[in-house]
């Protein structure tokens, strides 16, 4: 009996000691959980509780020079709820309905709903909805969503020059890249609490920060320059059947950028629809060889140089030179011809015999001194450098080419802002495409003002030059771009294309540029057609037109700038009234477009085709709808099983969408 | 044959013994800390209070008292007389779920009399408790012979595979380890509890070969020590090889969808969150209660329903979340002195069959409370065992009340 008394304290003592033992073990960790660890768990514990909403801000808007805006932000609110935490149903569904200026018992049935989340109303424009919401007030229970996309009112007008952004709505190119900095603004955030079931519930005592909307960037573009230049360029586009073609027009006196366009089209509202060849803006990024308009340079260096003087006689070796074993030609045989016929009558052979008297040590330094091989400096993403070979590169033939504009690339914008050297009376400038930048408030944060890189050469030689380049357009090469009673100066180039083994015979660049009035440059303008495929190719024949029809529009329509100083006489074109222009030609758009643009009207133009919903869930079908833009009504839970309008027919943002769910068939093992 | 007690004129006073009046109190404090666990959880829920969990469970603690009560007075003889009876009648309970069919869900866990839900395998944990007692108490067996344990494992094992197959694996593991404590308490050799154990160890340490191989050194150690005729150890080493070098063979052999039967079986994925999820956020709601918690109806875990199953099978963790370290270790206090009192009572109690009746409450109690609470704070699978007195449950609240009343029965006989 003794022994088994004590058998039995040897399994009391057992027991007792397991018992203590996983009691130590559970305490410790326990410990070591809350006391030790406490700290981490609970800021786990508030992170996971904690919802952090951004609330994106507004993206400051792109004006042009007269304050017309390019592009808008449309901002859509949304209403959605869980109705399990709204205590006063009745009294928030008359308080959204005094927003929305619906009846209110639609929204109090759908509050009075037993699901956890409803929506209320989708992608309002925030124009329609009444100032009397207050995005900041909280209600309990109720969630307002705001989404911003950016839209551009004139479409392919500028659609190179002014960029795109991103589904984030970030600049992704051109003007709204470059700006991006300052257009982005800062999203605000709020910290919304969420429920372990994903509710979230607004409570007006956790913290938040303001959103800090972007800031408003005026151009120096004018808007109707703009569009002008844009159907002048399209119409010789569509007309030579080119490869592509770019225009730029300046003021030569501050460098500001009054208009800048590229063909082929593109629309920043449907960036994708477009090869990405077409997004760049042409006029900064692509390069050509300049051709005759270089001849500038030779004629610059001469005159300032003082080698030779206009009135001297130069002999044009009856239209042939040899340079080692290669001969240049000019375009007509030429015996002997005055400096200044050389430049108006463009001979390569008059060129080149002047340019090698001065030699390559001064046409370098004057293809230098024009801003030639090197980055303007213009605020815009993917400027080209251009091409000009170093000194040491240069032999007898390179100082040939040279001269004639050859052997070297350039773009538009360089060419421009060479010539405005001339217009101006000697100065290059840095391009000026923004005049400010102002905050929401009218807070000035950048002005933009002439910037003058370097005097070219004097003004006397300067004064020359402008005489040499209107002789050119009033009996040479450039007529076709001349107006009775506008003073129009300019110069052609035609340069043949290089091929795989030299020079093309048949694909050249025709470029033009031209200015006035002469005397007093206000506008200067660049065309460059590409590879014209017509009955005609020089620049003299394709460019120098659109220059002439650009000018001769700018004239109509803003009279009192050219008219009153200048005491031009008012040309007669064929467009006599901005609003009588009935035109026959190819892609001819018309000039007077709305003051105002109307985002409804803008955003009814970009249609596109209805999507396939069928045996989507309603969470996919939403978001595919979304993304469009469309207003969605749904019936039923599951699956999609009928949709309205069907798939593949046309459609606007403005489409209402109707789904009709069902559950779908489950398979019973 | 006289049914209840105190049928004379015995003091109604006596019975109160010190461990009688211990456990009450133990018990109403309990019961105190879970309904208030409770109403915090159901703070905001826009329902009258006895709709809300808490008035439900103070209902069920009531009906549970009434019963504890009417247990209390019936005669101990009755319970051993009938244990057998009441086991077979436990079995045929815990059978008619599949008979009656499945639940929604799939699980044959509940029996449903109207809008009446109740679980018969809280029921059968009573009755097995009283079957072993009663067969390790009959005054013809030596339970230092093996072939008297196999009885009572087999009292175990029925129901066991029955609930695991319900699938209920928690409360299934609770039939399966019952038996040993009570064995072990009647004086069983601890050898042969081991041999019984064996090869279960056999086959789960198979499928790794270190955890195998630590194992067989383990197994090897013990037949030596044990001294036992080198027959037994010899057979029971190969048996036990054998067995672990099988298993993986014929797991393997099994197809797919087979093996996926077995794994849901264990309720392996049986959480479609994936447990780790419940696991994680009871470890948030515990740990973020810090020394002192965060007061009543303050815990944000509890309140944004992050913490799950949190008026059952995690109730530990609202406490922990609003009460603290401080809250957590006044619960596993109250719990350490209740099993210390029932094993000092057992201690103390002459009777065999009453002594290992309040060992198998103990011990049930005990398993409860460790595999419940090991869970919540990440040291074991989620399992889904309640916790007693606090968890939210009604078949469970009354078994435990059922084991309240046998201990103030038994205990309130005279020991000797």
């Amino acid at each position: 009996m003794a022994n088994a008394t004590k058998s039995i304290r040897h399994r009391v003592f057992g027991l007792t000691a397991l018992l203590s033992l996983i009691w130590v073990l559970i305490v410790a960790r326990l410990f070591s959980i809350q006391v030790i660890n406490g700290q981490k768990y609970k800021a786990k514990c508030k992170r996971q509780a904690d919802y952090r909403k951004v609330i994106a801000p507004l993206r400051g808007i792109i004006f042009d020079r007269n304050k017309k805006p390019l592009t808008i932000d449309v901002v859509q609110i949304s209403f959605s709820a869980h109705p399990n935490l709204i205590t006063d149903k009745l009294s928030l569904a008359k308080e959204i309905s005094s927003w929305l200026g619906n009846n209110n018992e639609k929204y109090l049935n759908t509050l009075q709903s037993d699901r956890t989340f409803v929506w209320l109303e989708r992608n309002i424009p925030q124009d329609q909805i009444h100032t009397l919401l207050d995005e900041n007030k909280n209600y309990p229970g109720l969630i307002i969503d705001r989404n911003i996309h950016r839209q551009y009112p004139f479409g392919e007008i500028g659609g190179q020059l002014i960029g795109f952004t991103d589904v984030d709505n970030r600049g992704i190119s051109g003007l709204e890249l470059e700006f991006d900095p300052y257009l982005s603004g800062e999203p605000g955030w709020k910290i919304i609490q969420k429920d372990g079931l994903g509710r979230l519930n607004n409570r007006p005592d956790l913290p938040f920060k303001e959103t800090i909307d972007g800031n408003d960037v005026i151009l120096t573009i004018d808007h109707e320059y703009q569009t002008i230049l844009h159907e002048e360029l399209n119409s010789a586009f569509f007309e030579h059947n080119a490869d592509k073609a770019m225009g730029i027009i300046i003021d030569p006196k501050s460098g500001e950028i009054l208009a800048m366009a590229s063909a082929p089209l593109f629309n920043p509202n449907k960036p994708f629809n477009y090869p990405v060849s077409s997004q760049k803006n042409r006029v900064t990024a692509d390069i050509f060889e300049p051709g005759s308009t270089f001849k500038i340079v030779t004629a610059t260096a001469a005159l300032e140089e003082n080698h030779v003087h206009p009135e001297d006689s130069i002999h044009c070796e009856k239209g042939f030179i040899k340079i080692g074993k290669n001969t240049i030609s000019d375009h007509k045989k030429y015996n002997t011809l005055t400096f200044s016929e050389i430049i108006k009558k463009s001979s390569n052979v008059g060129t080149i015999t002047v340019a090698q008297k001065i030699g390559k040590d001064y046409i370098f330094k004057y293809a230098r001194k024009y801003g030639f091989g090197v980055k303007t400096g213009i605020q815009f993403p993917g400027e080209s450098n251009g091409i000009v070979h170093p000194l040491k590169e240069w032999n007898d033939l390179m100082l040939a080419q040279v001269a004639i504009g050859h052997g070297l690339c350039c773009t538009a914008l360089q060419l421009a802002y060479a010539y405005s050297a001339i217009a101006n009376g000697g100065f290059l400038l840095k391009p000026q495409i923004v005049k400010s930048i102002q905050t929401k408030d009218g807070i000035v944060l950048y002005k933009g003002k002439p910037q003058y890189i370097r005097r070219v050469a004097s003004v006397e030689t300067m004064t020359t030059m402008r005489e040499l380049v209107r002789l050119t357009v009033q009996s040479g090469t450039g007529s076709r771009a001349d107006v009775h009673g506008m003073a129009i100066a300019g110069k052609t180039g035609t340069a043949q294309k290089v091929i795989k083994n030299g020079y093309s015979h048949t694909d050249y660049v025709a470029t033009f540029v031209g200015f006035f009035p002469v005397n007093n440059p206000k506008l200067l303008c660049v065309i460059v057609i590409d590879n014209p495929k017509g009955k005609t190719h020089t620049g003299g024949e394709v460019s120098a037109p659109v220059v002439k029809e650009v000018f001769t529009r700018i004239v109509n329509q803003s009279d009192e700038i050219f008219l009153k100083e200048d005491n031009i006489q008012r040309p007669i074109t064929k467009y006599a009234k901005i609003d009588e222009i009935t035109t026959t030609r190819i892609n001819s758009i018309r000039t007077k477009r709305a003051e105002v643009p109307n985002p409804l009207l803008s955003s009814l133009q970009y249609t596109s085709r209805m999507p396939n919903l069928y045996g989507k869930t309603s969470s996919e079908a939403i978001g595919i709808l979304q993304r469009m833009g469309m207003s969605i009504g749904i019936k039923g839970s599951g699956l999609v099983v009928s949709q309205t309008p069907s798939i593949g027919s046309l459609v606007t943002s403005n489409t209402q969408c109707q789904l009709i769910l069902k559950p779908p068939r489950l398979s019973v093992e | 044959m006289e049914i209840l007690r105190f049928s004379g004129t015995r003091s109604l006073l006596k019975p109160f013994s010190n461990t009688n009046i211990l456990m009450i109190i133990l018990v109403t404090a309990l019961c105190c800390t879970g309904l208030l666990a409770l109403y915090s959880a159901s703070l905001h829920i826009d329902l009258p209070l006895f709709k809300r969990v808490v008035g439900k469970q103070f209902i069920w603690i009531m009906m549970g008292g009434t019963l504890a009560t009417i247990v209390f007075f019936i005669q101990r003889k009755v319970f051993f007389d009938t244990a057998y009876f009441l086991y077979l009648f436990g079995i045929v309970l815990i059978l008619l779920p599949f008979i009656l069919g499945k639940s929604p869900t799939g699980t044959c866990r509940w029996i449903s009399i109207g809008t009446f839900h109740f679980q018969p395998s809280e029921f059968m944990k009573v009755f097995v408790i009283l079957a072993i007692s009663k067969y390790l108490s009959s005054a013809d067996i030596s339970v230092s012979d093996f072939r008297a344990l196999i009885v009572p494992v087999l009292f175990s094992l029925v129901p066991m595979l029955i609930i695991l197959k319900q699938p209920d694996l928690g409360t299934s593991m609770i039939f399966f380890i019952l038996v040993f404590p009570l064995l072990f308490w009647a004086g069983a050799r601890l050898f042969h509890i081991f041999v019984i154990l064996s090869p279960i160890i056999s086959i789960l340490t198979a499928f790794n070969f270190y955890t195998f191989f630590i194992w067989v050194v383990l197994l090897i150690l013990v037949l030596y020590l044990s001294k036992e005729k080198l027959w037994v150890s010899i057979v029971l080493l190969i048996f036990n090889l054998s067995l672990g070098f099988a298993t993986p063979v014929l797991w393997n052999k099994l197809r797919p969808y087979q093996q996926n039967r077995i794994l849901t079986l264990f309720n392996v994925n049986a959480d479609s969150l994936g447990a780790g999820y419940q696991i994680i956020q009871s470890k948030i709601a515990i740990g973020s209660g810090g020394l002192f918690g965060k007061g009543l109806g303050q815990g944000t875990q509890t309140h944004l329903k992050f913490l799950p199953e949190q008026h059952s099978d995690f109730i530990f963790s609202v406490i922990g979340e609003e009460y603290g370290f401080a809250g957590v270790m006044f619960v596993l206090i109250l719990f350490f002195v209740m099993i210390m009192v029932l094993l000092t009572s057992s201690y103390r109690l002459r009777d065999r069959f009453s002594s290992l009746v309040i060992i198998g409450i103990g011990s049930t109690l005990f398993l409860h409370v460790v595999i419940n609470i090991a869970m919540t704070i990440g040291l074991m699978p989620v399992t889904g065992l309640p916790l007693p007195f606090l968890s939210y449950g009604g078949s469970f609240i009354i078994t435990c009340f059922i084991f309240v009343g046998l201990v103030l029965n038994i205990n309130a006989e005279k020991p000797g």
